[in-house]
């Protein structure tokens, strides 16, 4: 009997052991991550060896070539992973609720700034990224919180339409009334049975469509007392919501856009179909001029968001990188941030997969180059850029941004009125705990 | 007593590991759970956790979203129940009696369950795609349609959709278990009520029924948790579309993206709650029977 209890002990104490030891996360005493790579080499290249996670969406998807230069210079090993945009801030934030390294340099939104940088997750980056780059960059604003840099520009991502000139050819699109007329031409003639192409699915990518909409239109999304300005039938994000309907209603856009996301909306105007695109952009323009992608090369081009008394205005949705508080190689991490923020990669960058340049004096060298194609459209589009936020982005931005991009989708699938789901908007948007600071 | 007690000492250090893992893994973090769902916790301003009572609680029952989410759950679960239970049962009965080939049946029919729900969900997803899917390109050539279709353009069709992937996932777990108490029932019950002249109907519900009172109660409860807490397949057919939007993808919506960790604790809570008492009364009204 005693010797069936000493088994029974051996065996409870073995199987503990090793669940204990499976559910161990490796991390030491200062909850740091234990294994951070090899200890630093000595020389020019301190932190050769190690290898960094570089996670970012499929848009700044790289060839494995790119980062050879980076690893020549410093001995570190980029190990790119790609997944979609929306997976990645929720995957982030399991990750960092958990404290449980995701990558080491990780795309950082900047609709995610206010959220990810008041809970403290990315490390402050102001004394890291030297001053002239700093100042270099137009955009750099939009990754501080309360003075913290905590993260940098990498796409100078903003917003203009595309049209298929062998279609359009000089119909009007430079308003909104024009734009409506030109589409429904084309689609009584039977040149294109949906000639305006835009993402309707419920992501954020309808979102930042329809926001595009209304800065274009001259609007704001809120007040000075952070009012939902739609609720304003004179506004115009009013008039904006219902333009989008009216588009949406007149048969004018494809119903099948109602659940594709904006990257198989662009693939689907590439593929031929389409002859106006809304929420298009340099690197898409870029992909279209690309035979490998594209069955439309030199028959799209770039125009002007249509605007009202002769302005076109657009807004900037300019993508960063930052490093994560618990990555594993931070060190490591911001040296490959310095490599991205130098001027040839970035004209690399810009040659090789269309992203448009984060760094004003690259911007003009290539301008002045002849380098960038339709440099002269870019360059007038970016005099007139507005800020969805003038007050600064609300911490509540994410969960006001999901609201709007799935009540936008319902209100469209299910015939709703504009004033049915500007009422959806307001409801959701009365939920919202607007003391976040 | 003192030797009962030596008796069961064995017993109770070998499921001592057992008790310290549920412990650890379960009953504590579910019980912080608990206690967290009454605070108002937001991960955008850490530090400033606050007791709030049962605020979150009655808010869940005036959160529109929420409402929709589980009137849109229940549809899944009642969708659900009926077709895993009846066509577990159906083919659990044709599994019954030996044929040939009748393993690599069984095989065939444990591959849905075997497979991680997000690999069917993003498998069908594709099968439906608007742009590419191999049903649109099947009923186009086949003449049946004009043009390729949006599938989710219409919220009764998605939730047809995504109720077939759930059944198709979950009814073959139904059919096994529904399958081993059929094999049990001895034959001679049978052959008494086959020379009593009773037909085959009868015998089917005064003799299998009956005997499969217990399995059947396993398979509505797990049927009916596993569809309450649907997620992978509703997020691969419409993600975050509201019209289908189930209780558990609301609760992620919450509690990940807006990042109010105590609200979607309390609807954890709720939805933990729901299952429970799906549970209780099944098992319940199960032995209840066998005691009468």
């Amino acid at each position: 009997m005693l010797k069936k209890f000493y088994v029974a002990a051996l065996v409870c104490f073995l199987s503990l052991s090793i669940v204990l030891t499976a559910c161990s996360s490796g991390q030491n005493n200062n909850g740091a991550p234990s294994g951070t790579g090899a200890a630093p080499s000595k020389g020019d290249k301190p932190y050769a060896g190690q290898t960094i996670k570089f996670l970012v969406p499929t848009w700044f998807q790289y060839k494995p070539e790119f980062f050879k230069p980076f690893t020549d210079k410093t001995g570190i090993t980029v190990e790119q992973e790609i997944m979609d945009w929306q997976q990645i801030h929720d995957n982030f934030v399991t990750a960092s609720a958990a404290n449980s390294p995701l990558a080491d340099v990780i795309e950082l939104d900047w609709s995610w700034v206010g959220q990810f940088g008041s809970a403290g997750w990315f490390e402050t980056l102001n004394q890291v990224i030297p001053q002239d780059v700093q100042q270099d960059m137009g955009t750099l604003n939009i990754f501080k919180l309360k003075n913290d840099l905590v993260g940098v520009p990498a796409s100078n991502d903003f917003r203009v339409y595309g049209i298929r000139k062998d279609r359009v050819g000089d119909k009007p699109v430079d308003t909104f009334d024009n734009l409506m007329k030109t589409a429904k031409e084309m689609k009584q003639s039977g040149v294109d049975e949906y000639p305006v192409s835009m993402t309707l699915a419920a992501t954020e990518d309808l979102s930042t469509a329809y926001y595009g909409l209304v800065t274009a239109m001259g609007g704001r999304l809120f007040d000075d007392q952070w009012n939902l300005s739609v609720l304003d039938k004179n506004s115009p994000a009013y008039q904006a919501l219902s333009y989008l309907f009216q588009l949406y209603n007149d048969g004018l856009i494809d119903p099948k856009a109602l659940g594709l996301k904006s990257d198989e909306v662009g693939n689907t105007f590439r593929s031929g179909k389409g002859s106006i695109i809304i929420g298009y952009s340099p690197q898409g323009q870029k992909d279209s001029d690309d035979a490998s992608k594209s069955k439309i090369v030199d028959k799209a081009v770039p125009i002007l968001v249509p605007g009202t008394n002769g302005e076109h205005v657009s807004f900037g949705l300019p993508e960063g990188l930052g490093i994560p508080k618990n990555a594993e190689h931070k060190e490591a991490g911001i040296e490959f941030l310095k490599w991205l923020m130098q001027k040839d990669t970035m004209e690399t960058l810009y040659n090789d997969y269309g992203v448009f340049p984060v760094r004003n004096s690259v911007v003009s060298d290539l301008f002045n180059q002849k380098k960038l194609k339709y440099g002269d459209i870019y360059a007038k589009q970016l005099q007139t850029m507005a800020s969805l936020f003038p007050q600064g982005t609300p911490l509540w931005y994410s969960q006001f941004s999901t609201s709007v991009g799935t009540i936008l989708n319902y209100g469209l699938k299910n015939k709703l009125s504009v004033d049915q789901t500007v009422q959806m908007l307001k409801k959701d948007f009365d939920k919202i705990d607007k003391s976040q600071k | 007593m003192l030797k009962k007690h030596k008796e069961y000492r064995t017993a109770y250090v070998m499921i001592a590991p057992l008790i310290l893992v549920m412990l650890l893994f379960v009953m504590i973090p579910f019980v912080n759970s608990v206690v967290q769902s009454f605070k108002s916790i937001n991960l955008t301003m850490p530090g400033q956790d606050h007791w709030i009572g049962f605020k979150n609680y009655t808010d869940i029952f005036q959160d529109q979203n929420i409402l929709n989410a589980l009137l849109n759950t229940f549809y899944y679960t009642v969708i659900a129940i009926v077709f895993e239970i009846l066509l577990g049962l159906l083919i659990a009965l044709m599994l019954r009696r030996a044929f040939r080939f009748r393993f690599l049946v069984l095989a065939v029919l444990i591959i849905p369950w075997s497979l991680p729900p997000l690999v069917g969900g993003i498998t069908w997803a594709w099968i439906f795609n608007p742009q590419y899917g191999i049903l649109n390109v099947v009923l186009y050539r086949m003449g049946i349609i004009h043009e390729y279709q949006l599938w989710t353009l219409h919220k009764d069709v998605t939730i047809g959709i995504i109720s077939l992937v759930h059944v198709w996932k979950n009814m073959p777990f139904a059919a096994v278990v529904l399958l081993s108490f059929l094999q049990q029932i001895p034959k001679d019950l049978y052959e008494s009520s086959s020379i009593d002249g009773a037909s085959r109907w009868q015998s089917f519900r005064y003799i299998t029924l009956p005997m499969l009172a217990p399995a059947l109660a396993i398979a509505l409860t797990m049927s009916t948790i596993a569809a309450i807490n649907i997620f992978d397949e509703v997020f691969s057919i419409n993600a975050f579309g509201l019209e289908t939007r189930s209780i558990m993808i609301e609760n992620y919506s919450i509690a990940f993206k807006d990042l109010r960790l105590g609200y979607g604790m309390a609807v954890s809570m709720v939805i933990t709650l729901i299952s429970l008492l799906f549970s209780w009364s099944y098992i319940r009204s199960t032995y209840r029977k066998e005691a009468v």
